[in-house]
């Protein structure tokens, strides 16, 4: 146990100090700037002044507005598919040493698991997934 | 883990059965959304028995870790592979029948079969704890949607709920106790984790170790429905599909109880000096979870209610053979893994029937099997060859696995836990016995009308099962063996034999 903190402090975490450092001169700047202006500058409010959004529309009703279920469907097939993105830009930075080591294997395997993807991609729009009913 | 292109080859090759899965499944869901529904079950079961007969012809006689340290594919990798796609086969038999009945086509239950089969094996075969992860929850994302199969019912609904709250839940559990494993030692692969230096750094940090030992072992006692973390499985069970029930409670267990053995095998090589404290809670949680299961079960109304509760109770007598085999030599895992390819057998087909004779009584209450067994004498007479098993009578195959393990407990020294089970088992025999008293031996007649006309399939897999119990009661040996000339060529036995000389 004892033997785990000490040494990621010392060695690992030690580049990160001055970067600390700024983190906390920059929360106390930006806090004292913040406060001065509230506390030194004058303060005369009216109702205009006072509403939501000075030069907009009055805000009716209420922030938790009900919305269609259809909204989770859309936002949940945006993920899965936006997902695979994430698994490329790994291959895609070290395709050079894979093509090195291992030929077109690597090329293929990415082919493959795009070729499951637009297998649920047909799934989807077959079934409807897609339309705004 | 060597990275070379031998390594390579050798994976690409033993991926073939997986691939078969994989394939099979995009290949149904093409099928259905072009709404080629009648083939459906059809290329479920071909391509569930090819990746069978693949696994087995191609499976290597030795044990190898392939897939860069990630999968194992040699041992008993490829009978885990077998008996996982007989769970879903057996499953396919009555699913279309009961789909049809329920006036619910839903088809797209046939590629999530598949998938769960994939996730099951991936994570019983694996070699390395992320995997373990990934196909744990390939397998349980596929269980969730089949619990909330019929998305109309309010009961589905809340089986869905349920399901997936607390599965969630119990799989941070896991993957906390994965990290903490890999914060301390660096390394989630099974084998990296068992040599000198890794063990030495785990017995260091005793407290760490532990927890993380703790967290792995609730994931997977739920995932068993082991004793304190139960309470989900009638709920669900009641809500499922029937026949998907059957399937949830045999192929995912199956799959969970190898993995678990293995992982607690790694995991008690770790702690070698001071060993037994996970044999301890394991035994704990099959003493509560046979007591419970047993009396719980003995109270219920329901068909579909008594089946989870006596589900829970053969968890309990499983862990007690994972128990046994983790407190000696291993060679008590081929028990459980005996018993549990039995209990797919019987608890699929005890499922199936009462999914079948559901929609003609309206619900799955107890009552409506009086007197059963003289409207449709040989229906009844099927089903109480399902209950015998499970009960554990002597000429079916149910007694040979109960045997096996409770044989397995009293050679570990367990004298005591087996005596529970025992006596728990005797409690088992009253409520299985009791419906079959209820379908014969009633004279009062209120079951509603019952119509046997029943379509083949379903039929030609209650045949098949009832004869499969009858055959592996009489002769066990004809699975025995396989098990034996698996774990022959198996290095979880040797290493578990040198390291408690």
């Amino acid at each position: 146990m004892e033997m785990y903190i000490p040494t990621l402090l010392s060695t690992d975490m030690l580049g990160y100090v001055p970067i600390f450092i700024l983190l906390l001169i920059a929360i106390f700047l930006s806090g004292l700037l913040t406060n001065l202006s509230w506390l030194l500058g004058p303060s005369r409010p009216d109702d205009i002044k006072a509403s939501v959004y000075e030069s907009g529309m009055d805000p009716v009703g209420t922030a938790h507005e009900r919305f269609s279920v259809k909204f989770y469907l859309v936002a949940m097939l945006f993920i899965l598919f936006d997902i695979e993105v994430v698994f490329m830009y790994p291959w895609a930075v070290q395709y050079k040493q894979l093509l090195l080591g291992y030929g077109w294997f690597p090329f293929i395997e990415m082919l493959v698991f795009v070729l499951i993807l637009f297998v649920g991609y047909i799934y989807v729009y077959k079934k409807g997934g897609l339309q705004w009913r | 883990m060597e990275f070379s292109l031998q390594n390579l080859s050798a994976s690409t090759q033993q991926s073939i059965p997986l691939l078969i899965l994989l394939l099979t499944g995009l290949v149904l869901m093409m099928l259905d959304s072009f709404k080629q529904r009648s083939s459906l079950p059809w290329v479920t079961a071909a391509g569930l028995a090819i990746s069978a007969i693949a696994a087995w012809v191609m499976g290597p006689d030795s044990s190898q870790i392939t897939f860069f340290g990630m999968m194992e594919t040699g041992g008993i990798a490829p009978l885990v592979h077998v008996f996982i796609c007989i769970s879903g086969l057996c499953t396919i038999f009555f699913l279309n029948d009961y789909l049809s009945r329920q006036g619910r086509l839903i088809d797209d239950v046939y590629a999530l079969i598949v998938f769960s089969v994939l996730g099951m094996i991936l994570m019983a075969n694996a070699n390395d704890l992320i995997m373990v992860f990934i196909g744990l929850e390939t397998m349980s994302m596929c269980l969730y949607i089949f619990a909330a199969l019929f998305k109309t019912e309010t009961r589905s609904n809340e089986a869905g709920l349920k399901y997936f709250l607390l599965g969630s839940f119990a799989s941070a559990f896991l993957l906390l106790g994965i990290s903490i494993i890999y914060g301390v030692t660096g390394t989630t692969n099974l084998n990296v984790l068992a040599t000198a230096d890794n063990i030495n750094v785990l017995q260091s940090n005793q407290a760490l170790f532990f927890t993380a030992g703790g967290l792995i072992l609730i994931g997977f006692l739920f995932k068993v429905a082991a004793f304190p973390f139960h309470s989900w499985t009638p709920d669900v069970y009641t809500g499922t599909p029937t026949p998907l029930a059957g399937f949830m409670a045999t192929g995912s267990k199956l799959a969970a109880f190898v993995i678990l053995g293995v992982i607690i095998h790694k995991l008690e090589l770790v702690s070698a000096p001071e060993n037994g404290k996970f044999v301890t809670v394991l035994g704990l949680a099959a003493l509560f979870t046979m007591i419970y299961g047993n009396i719980v079960a003995a109270r219920q109304q329901n068909m579909k209610r008594m089946l989870a509760y006596s589900s829970i109770a053969h968890t309990g007598y499983v862990l007690l053979g994972l128990c046994a085999a983790t407190a000696t030599d291993y060679i008590g895992f081929k028990a459980i893994i005996f018993y549990m390819f039995i209990y797919t057998l019987m608890n699929i087909g005890a499922f199936g029937m009462v999914g079948m004779a559901e929609r003609q009584f309206e619900d799955t209450d107890m009552e409506n099997w009086r007197g059963l067994g003289k409207k449709a004498p040989y229906f009844a007479a099927a089903l109480a060859v399902f209950l015998f098993s499970l009960a554990g009578i002597p000429p079916l195959a149910g007694f040979m696995g109960k045997y096996h393990v409770f044989i397995t407990a009293i050679r570990a020294d367990l004298v005591l836990l087996a005596t529970v089970g025992i006596l728990t088992s005797v409690i088992g025999a009253y409520y299985y016995i009791r419906v079959i008293v209820l379908m014969f031996f009633d004279s009062q007649d209120k079951s509603p009308e019952f119509n046997t006309n029943f379509s083949l399939v379903p039929v030609t897999g209650i045949v098949l099962l009832v004869a499969l119990i009858v055959l592996f009661g009489i002769f066990p040996s004809l699975i025995l063996n396989p098990i034996d000339q698996a774990f022959s060529v198996s290095d979880l036995v040797s290493t578990a034999v040198s390291a408690h000389p």
